[in-house]
Order: C-alpha cells, then sequence, then structure tokens
C-alpha cells in the first residue's frame, strides 16, 4: 500500500510565496531553527531506540554473562 | 571405622584418597562439628617452630570460598590436617558424568575461585606476610555446594609449607612451569629448559593423567611453591649453583591452573597437559571475550597470562563492558553525541546569526528610512546621520548594507545629484501646527503663523529669530512689506515690525486680516467681522477709515476654524483701491481717493469664497459658491470694463500679483494675459494642485497627492517632494528660497535653490549592468564596464558600442586610462587593450608569464621576451630580454629604455 501524503494546494502556493520572499538572514534564522528543532527531534528518536536496544543488549548479556549482581565480589 | 585422632577427632569415613594421602570425614568429639581430616603420610622436614608459626597461618584463612583450616599436627608419623567439612559434590563428578555447565554458571564460579585466589595470593598472610599459591587448582579441588556456590578445597598445608618432596601435578590443569618448563618472555635457557623439558617430559610420561594429583619425584630443580620472595626473580624463578634456571610456579600458574579449569568446565575436555598443544575453545556458545581469557590465562610464557588473580578477576567482572557489542555502541554513542551536539550548536548559532542579521536590516531599513524623512524635510545633517547609522559595519552578524541604506546615504550627500534646483536646505520646527506662511522678498527670512504667535526665522540657517504674539485666530495675518519690514497682526494690534533690529515700528488697532500696497506704502487692516477697515501710510498713520455700511466678512462663530482664503482683502499697487468681499457675497472695490463711490461687482451673490487682487489696473478674482459655481474674471478698474471671465462649474485658485494673474485649473496652472485673456502654462502636475505660489520666476505647487513640485520659468519640472502623511497647504517660493508646510504639521520645509555651474550632468542607461563609470578626459564619452565587458556612450548616453571581454572569468584587473579612455584588460596569461572611442581591440597577446600593469605602460612577459605597452595607443614602446624577478627589472629596465628614448 502505498502512503501517499499530499498536501493543500493553498499550503503549497503559501509556503512557495514564503520561500520566494525569504532573504539569507530569514533563511539562517529560520533554517537554524529547523536545525535544531530537527535535531532534537533526531536525538530523542535516536536515544529512545539507543535506549531499547540497551535492554535487549542486556538481555543478551543476562543471558550470556549471567545477571549482573550475581556476576560481582562477595567476600 | 572408629579411630581416634588426637583424642579429638574421631574418623567417620574415608572420603577420598590421592597423592597427597587419604581424606577422611571426621567428627570432633566434644564439640560434635563434622571436619574433614587430611592424613599425609609424607615426611616433614620443617622445624616444629616453623610448623606451627605456619599452622597458625594458615588457620587465620578465612573466605567464603575456601574452606577453614582448624589444626595441623602429627601423629604417628601422619600429618594431619584438620579442614572444614563443606558438604556438596566436587565438579570433577559431573564432567566424569558428561555434563558441561552453562557459560554464565562458569563465569559467576570464575569470579568467585578469583576471589579466593585474590585473597590467597595477597601477601599479608603470616609471618613475615607472603601470599600463598595453591598450585593444585582442577575441578576435583572445587567443591559446588548446594546453595549455588563453590568451594576451593585440598589446600595441601605441606605445599603450603613449601615442603620440597610434595610438589603436585595434576595433568592438563598444572601450569607449564609446574613442569619446570619456562615459556617466560625473557628465558635464556629455553635450550636448557628444553632439554629439562624433555627430561621431564619423559617423566611425565610416568605421570597419571587422572585427576589425582601426583608428586614429581627425581626432578634436578628444586621447587618451592612459595609466593616469590627477594630472593628470586620476578617470573619466580631461580637459579642453583649449576646456573641452570629453575621455573618456580607462582601466582600465575594458579591463574593457568583455574584457566584449565574453567576451559575443562566450559567445553567438556580436559586441556591438553602441554600447554602449546592446548586447542582454542570454540563454540557458539561460547562468547569470544570468555575464550579470550581464559586462553590468556592459559599463555604457556607466564608473562603474557594475567599477571595476578585481580587482573583476571577484573576481566570477568567487566565482561559487558569489554565486549565488542558495548564498544561498538560506546563508539555510535560518542559519534551520536558529537554529531548532535556539533548540529544543535551549529543550528543555534545559525539562528543567531540569522536573527541578528534580520535585527541589523531591521535598523538599517529603518535608519535609511528616517535618513529620507529627514532629507525630505531638509536636514541634510541628520539625513547623513541616520544614513550612515543605516550602514553597520560589515561582519558575520552584520549583513552586507542594504540597496535602501546605500540610497540614502547617497541621496544625503547629494553623490549623484549636481542637478541644479531647489533642495531641501533645512527644516523648522514650531510648537503647534502651521496656519500661514510666508517668505521676504529676498526670500532670507519667513514668517509663520500658528495658534498664538508668529515666528520669524532665517531659511537659510533654519533659526527662529523671533517669536512675536498675534491675535489668538486662524484668520491672523501676516505680510512683507520689504526684506525687512513686517506686518502682522499682533496681540495687541497690527503691528509693523522690523527684523533686522528686532522691534516694534508702530501698533496700529487691531487687525486679523491685511493687505499691504504693493508699493509697500499703504496697509490696511480688518479685525474679524468689523464692518469697517482701516488703512494706514507706512509709517502707521491712519489714513483712512472705510465704512463697509454694516457689511461684514464671512467669518464662523469660533474663527478658530475659520478658513481665511476665503475671504477677500487686497489694496491695489499704489493703495488707492481697497477691494473687500462681504459675507453677503458682496464684492465691492473703494477708492480711498473717494470712499463714496465704492465698485460695486457684487451687491449680493450666493458666493461664499472670493480670491484675487489687483495686477496694475486690472483686478483678478474668482468667487465662488458652496456647490462650486464660479466665477473668474479680469476687470480694469480705470475702465470698468471686464476684460476677461469665465463661468466655472468648479472652484478654481487664483494668485495675483503686480506683475502677473495666475489661475489654477485642478492640475494645470496658467498665467492670463489681463488684456488678450491669452494663457500660458506655467505648471502642469500628475494630480490635482491645492495650492501654489510663484516669484515671477519659479513656481512650486502642492498636490493633492502630499507632493510639492517646482517648475521654471518655462513651465518644466524641476523636482518633487512629497510631505509624507502631511498634507501640503501652505507654499511660498521667492528668489532662492520656498517653504512647505502642512496645516497638520509643525514642521516648515525650507528649500533652497542650488546652482553647480562647474558641474555636467550625464545620463546613461543604469539597466547595463556595470562596476564602474568613468567619462574620459574631454567628456565627450562615458565608458560603463566590468570584468564582463563595456559599453561607450555620448555624453546624452546614446551608446556608441557594446563590447564583451573573453573569458572574462580569468580576468584579475582591469585598469581605466583617464587621457585616452581606454580600457587595459589583465588575465593571469593574456592581456587585451580597448579602444576608449570606437571600442575596438588596439592590443591582444595571450600565452604569457606575467602581465603588469604600471603607470607607463603594461608590462607583459611570454617567457623569454618583456614588453612594454603604451596604455593610451597600444604601441609596443620597448622590447627585451627578461628573465628572473622580470616584474622589477623589467620595470627598471624599460623605464630606463623609455625615459631614454624619451631624451
Amino acid at each position: 500500500m502505498v502512503l501517499k501524503i499530499t498536501l493543500p494546494l493553498f499550503l503549497l502556493r503559501s509556503v512557495k510565496g514564503r520561500i520566494d520572499v525569504m532573504s539569507l538572514n530569514e533563511l539562517l534564522f529560520y533554517g537554524g531553527i529547523a536545525v535544531v528543532v530537527l535535531t532534537l527531534i533526531s536525538a530523542v528518536i535516536f536515544f529512545v531506540l539507543f535506549y531499547v536496544n540497551k535492554i535487549k543488549l542486556n538481555a543478551k548479556f543476562d543471558k550470556e554473562y549471567g545477571e549482573k549482581s550475581k556476576v560481582g565480589k562477595k567476600r | 571405622m572408629s579411630e581416634i585422632i588426637a583424642g579429638t577427632y574421631e574418623l567417620k569415613n574415608k572420603i577420598g584418597s590421592g597423592g597427597g594421602g587419604v581424606v577422611y570425614l571426621a567428627e570432633h568429639l566434644r564439640l560434635g562439628k563434622k571436619v574433614v581430616l587430611k592424613a599425609d603420610k609424607r615426611k616433614i622436614t620443617t622445624r616444629p617452630e616453623i610448623l606451627r608459626r605456619e599452622v597458625d597461618a594458615l588457620k587465620d584463612l578465612k573466605h567464603t570460598y575456601i574452606p577453614q583450616v582448624y589444626d595441623f599436627f602429627v601423629e604417628d608419623e601422619t600429618v594431619y590436617t584438620v579442614i572444614d567439612y563443606v558438604e556438596g559434590e566436587s565438579l570433577d563428578k559431573p564432567l566424569k558424568r558428561g555434563e558441561k555447565f552453562s557459560q554464565p554458571q562458569v563465569i559467576k564460579w570464575a569470579c568467585e575461585l578469583l576471589e579466593a585466589l585474590c585473597y590467597l595470593h595477597n601477601p599479608v598472610h603470616g609471618t613475615p606476610p607472603k601470599g600463598i599459591v595453591h598450585s593444585d587448582i582442577k575441578p576435583a579441588n572445587i567443591m559446588f555446594k548446594s546453595d549455588g556456590d563453590i568451594c576451593l578445597i585440598d589446600f595441601n598445608i605441606a605445599l603450603a609449607l613449601g615442603e620440597e618432596n610434595v610438589v603436585g601435578l595434576s595433568a592438563g590443569y598444572a601450569s607449564p612451569e609446574q613442569y619446570g618448563l619456562d615459556f617466560s618472555t625473557d628465558s635464556v635457557f629455553t635450550e636448557s629448559s628444553k632439554s629439562k623439558k624433555k627430561s621431564t617430559k619423559n617423566k611425565m610420561t610416568t605421570v597419571n593423567d587422572t585427576d589425582e594429583t601426583v608428586a614429581m619425584k627425581n626432578i634436578d630443580e628444586t621447587k618451592t611453591l612459595k609466593m616469590p620472595t627477594s630472593e628470586h626473580s620476578k617470573s619466580g624463578s631461580r637459579y642453583n649453583s649449576s646456573l641452570k634456571k629453575i621455573v618456580v610456579p607462582d601466582a600465575r600458574s594458579d591463574i593457568y591452573s583455574l584457566g584449565a579449569t574453567l576451559y575443562h568446565l566450559l567445553s567438556g575436555k580436559r586441556p591438553h597437559k602441554n600447554a602449546v598443544e592446548v586447542e582454542s575453545l570454540s563454540g557458539d556458545d561460547l562468547s569470544p571475550l570468555i575464550i579470550k581469557i581464559i586462553m590468556k590465562a592459559m599463555n604457556p610464557n607466564p608473562d603474557l597470562r594475567y599477571q595476578s588473580a585481580e587482573e583476571m578477576l577484573y576481566d570477568f567482572t567487566h565482561l559487558r563492558e569489554n565486549d565488542q557489542r558495548t564498544k561498538k555502541r560506546r563508539k555510535i554513542i560518542s559519534v551520536a553525541s558529537v554529531l548532535f551536539s556539533l548540529f544543535l550548536v551549529g543550528g543555534t548559532f545559525t539562528s543567531f546569526v540569522g536573527l541578528c542579521r534580520m535585527e541589523t536590516t531591521q535598523k538599517s531599513l529603518a535608519f535609511a528610512e528616517y535618513s529620507q524623512n529627514a532629507l525630505e524635510a531638509g536636514d541634510v545633517d541628520l539625513a547623513i546621520k541616520y544614513a550612515l547609522d543605516a550602514l553597520p559595519e560589515e561582519s558575520l552578524l552584520n549583513p552586507s548594507y542594504t540597496a535602501q541604506a546605500k540610497k540614502a546615504l547617497a541621496d544625503s550627500l547629494g553623490v549623484y545629484d549636481l542637478s541644479d534646483g531647489f533642495k531641501p536646505h533645512k527644516i523648522v520646527e514650531l510648537p503647534s501646527e502651521t496656519l500661514k506662511i510666508a517668505l521676504s522678498p529676498d526670500g532670507k527670512t519667513g514668517a509663520a503663523v500658528y495658534s498664538s504667535a508668529t515666528t520669524i526665522f532665517s531659511t537659510e540657517t533654519g533659526e527662529i529669530m523671533a517669536t512675536l504674539p498675534i491675535v489668538k485666530s486662524a484668520l491672523s495675518d501676516i505680510k512683507y512689506v520689504n526684506d525687512d519690514v513686517i506686518i502682522y497682526a499682533g496681540e495687541k494690534g497690527i503691528t509693523a515690525y522690523n527684523i533686522n533690529t528686532n522691534n516694534e515700528i508702530w501698533e496700529g488697532k487691531q487687525a486679523t486680516h491685511i493687505a499691504i500696497s504693493a508699493d509697500g506704502q499703504t496697509v490696511a487692516g480688518i479685525y474679524r467681522d468689523e464692518d469697517f477697515a482701516t488703512v494706514y501710510d507706512i509709517n502707521g498713520n491712519i489714513k483712512a477709515t472705510v465704512s463697509f455700511k454694516g457689511n461684514k466678512q464671512h467669518i464662523l462663530e469660533n474663527d478658530t476654524f475659520s478658513d481665511p482664503e476665503y475671504n477677500l482683502m487686497t489694496l491695489s499697487a499704489n493703495g488707492q483701491y481697497l477691494a473687500v468681499n462681504f459675507e453677503n457675497g458682496g464684492l465691492r472695490i473703494y477708492d480711498m481717493e473717494d470712499l463714496e463711490n465704492d465698485i460695486e461687482i457684487y451687491d449680493k451673490s450666493d458666493f461664499n469664497h472670493f480670491e484675487g487682487g489687483f495686477c496694475g489696473k486690472y483686478f483678478a478674482y474668482t468667487a465662488s459658491d458652496t456647490k462650486g459655481i464660479s466665477e473668474f474674471a479680469i476687470i480694469d478698474i480705470s475702465e470698468l470694463v471686464q476684460t476677461v471671465g469665465a463661468d466655472l462649474d468648479y472652484h478654481m485658485d487664483i494668485l495675483v500679483n503686480e506683475k502677473n494673474i495666475y489661475l489654477c485649473d485642478k492640475n494645470t496652472i496658467v498665467s492670463i494675459n489681463p488684456i488678450t485673456g491669452e494663457q500660458k502654462e506655467t505648471a502642469y502636475t500628475d494630480s490635482d494642485i491645492t495650492v501654489f505660489a510663484n516669484d515671477g520666476v519659479n513656481t512650486i505647487a502642492a498636490t493633492k497627492k502630499n507632493n510639492f513640485v517646482f517648475f521654471d520659468e518655462i513651465a518644466s519640472k524641476t523636482e518633487e517632494y512629497n510631505m509624507g502623511q502631511a498634507a501640503c497647504n501652505f507654499v511660498d517660493i521667492s528668489k532662492n528660497y520656498a517653504v512647505a508646510a502642512g496645516n497638520d504639521t509643525q514642521v516648515i520645509r525650507i528649500l533652497k535653490k542650488k546652482q553647480y555651474e562647474s558641474a555636467n550632468t550625464y545620463s546613461y542607461d543604469e539597466e547595463y549592468v556595470h562596476d564602474e563609470a568613468r567619462i574620459n578626459k574631454d567628456e565627450s564619452k562615458i565608458m560603463l564596464f566590468s570584468y564582463k565587458g563595456f559599453r561607450i556612450c555620448d555624453i546624452d548616453g546614446k551608446v556608441i558600442k557594446d563590447v564583451l571581454i573573453p573569458n572574462a572569468e580569468k580576468v584579475f584587473d582591469q585598469q581605466y586610462i583617464k587621457n585616452s579612455g581606454n580600457l587595459a584588460v589583465m588575465y593571469k596569461d593574456a592581456f587585451r587593450l580597448y579602444s576608449g572611442e570606437t571600442g575596438d581591440l588596439l592590443y591582444e597577446e595571450e600565452g604569457l608569464k606575467s602581465v603588469l600593469y604600471t603607470p607607463y605602460g603594461v608590462n607583459i612577459f611570454n617567457g623569454t621576451d618583456i614588453k612594454l605597452i603604451d596604455s593610451d595607443s597600444g604601441k609596443i614602446l620597448a622590447s627585451g630580454k627578461g628573465s628572473g624577478n622580470f616584474g622589477l627589472i623589467a620595470e627598471y629596465l624599460l623605464m630606463k629604455n623609455f625615459l631614454m628614448e624619451e631624451l
């Protein structure tokens, strides 16, 4: 199933028009904000996936090396 | 069996036996505690006191994974060791059953065994303090307890004592050095060791390959199983008298044995007794890290094994951290963190830069607008200041100059405006909105009426010279008699004021509306809606009182809102006639010489708006009613004949002075010949004119678009300015000055006529893209040029030639030659010279090594020859051979050559 995403035509026009008149300064400003936002979103997604991966890896480690609390010092 | 040993222990049953003796389960008779008695029949040579000391040391060993040693005694030449009984099964038994253990399980036991070894090897036991080597670690000596933990047993006391004839070996678990083999890194006795290896190997063949610890016999080397003391090398080896190296097992031997034990537990196979032949562990269910640890522990070279139990334990307790997957994750997260940080910082910085630049741009645009406003207001200094403020210092945070800022600066500096005409000069700001303005005949002073006073100001400096209180009425009038004297509606009465001396000359009766004859000798005044006018001579003496016989001029109840322009009161040039309109629509001309015989133009009418004046013997006027119906007429007073007239359906403004009659018809101003009625256009605008003024030469007209426009004597528009939001209701012009103001603004704009006699103006098509524009020496041609090409125009802007410069991207310099108007185009490897007259190519050469422009010509060097090309003619001035620092040398030589030729 192909997911089609279509924007309303008026929105496309407005965006295009906005970009046409956007100066370098505005591009820098909004572009910078866009980069920050995208980076934050990417970072959140990345760390969530990473955390899930960590849990899975810990489970593997538990299976291979034993549970962490049992492998340790005991005098 | 029920044998009592030492009167304390009752032997219960035999639980094991081996090379070292027999192991019994016994019971302490008094305590009822189960113990293990190890009976060793080997002879003890240690002295009793040392023996006791060592036993005491061993009895102090307390560790979870090591059974407690309670006692040690000798009876019947048998050495008995009393050890804590550990209930469970030794690990060799499940191995014999073919069981294998899981990796996590083995790791757990490894840690426990290593903790025990850390404790044992720690040199704190006994006096003097020393560490203790187990030397016989193997599955059979590890008890698996019911709680899942293990216990390292069979701690041979005799071994701990260092008895020399009780060395034990368990094949596969014993380290090479226990066989007398030295694989250490610094071994210099490899051969002898090998030979000994052979000999021991022979003996090894007699070693029992079972789990039993077998004593070594007839060994040349004397071994001790203590931890190395200062007498020993680091490797624990010492040397016998024959200088043969003797390898003494140490903690690393235990490490080897432990590794071998773990090997067996994981693989189910006992490792090969020859350490170099041990196969590496493998298997899908074994982690590479575990294999690595065990194989390191089992390295034949003790220098390459773990050097201590702590080291090996560390690796076992940090498996997760050292796992490749964890390292890979750490690397990924480090890289990701750095990247995210970079992007965050980069994005934030970019956004910050963009914001700063946006703010700077906004400020620049605002300042540019302020500058333009100031310039339009005539304040050039302020305009320049704002224009400079609009040009911030270029940096990363400040964008390049906006076009508006550049224009503002150019406009304020007048850089490109060298044209003659009226230019914004100064501004005067009144305390309240302007009601009326007037200029002196020479234009050097001006007068402005506002709510409560009249301000006299200098048009040159914009400074206020005097402030004179007036009748608080919108009808209050001001009129210049001459350059120095002004008549105004003073608070106490009509007042003549000398601007230069700053003195009142005379004061008369109260008046609001004022008229002065063109010859300046007669002054008339009417106060509000009084039905008479008072006529004065220039000295303020009343000449006459003209009664209107009950007629009054039209004013509003509150004359603050009255429009003075709706009423007409004017004197003829010599002051003989006074024309006045009345609220009943009447218009009469009074003769000062015969007041009883006034000239009635209108007795009554519907007209309520009258404008007009005297032009010589003619009286011209317009009269309009509220519906816009108007009449215009010029009347010869002497003949009492109308010479020109018209009926109109809209109001027309009229301006009459001694020399001319001007009529404004919507957007056109014409002067009318009072005799013939001939019209001559004076001004033409693109929107309706609201008010205008004329000084006999120039005209200033305000329009409905809030502009005011200047026209010269031939009705050509010369300048146009905008008042911005404010309407332009008042204008005046006199000689070299003009003023403009609005009734909704406090600002009066002063413009001054500027003439640049020495400047010439050239125009050309600004659409042509160019970086520079130059005029040649004789000012006959203009060249517009850039690296891409050039255009030659004549002074009228007519294009003579367009030329495209080849390989424009390779051009590194251009020089315009002022004398000839030629253009020199320098490349790194070529040179072209174009004519400034025709645009033709005068000289061209490619394949050059260097091109150098000098004031004497252009140096070109093609690798062997140097030439000096005349920039004006394109001819070769000099040539020669050149090398080295050709530029300087060539310049010097060619200069010399050039000068010599000149001579």
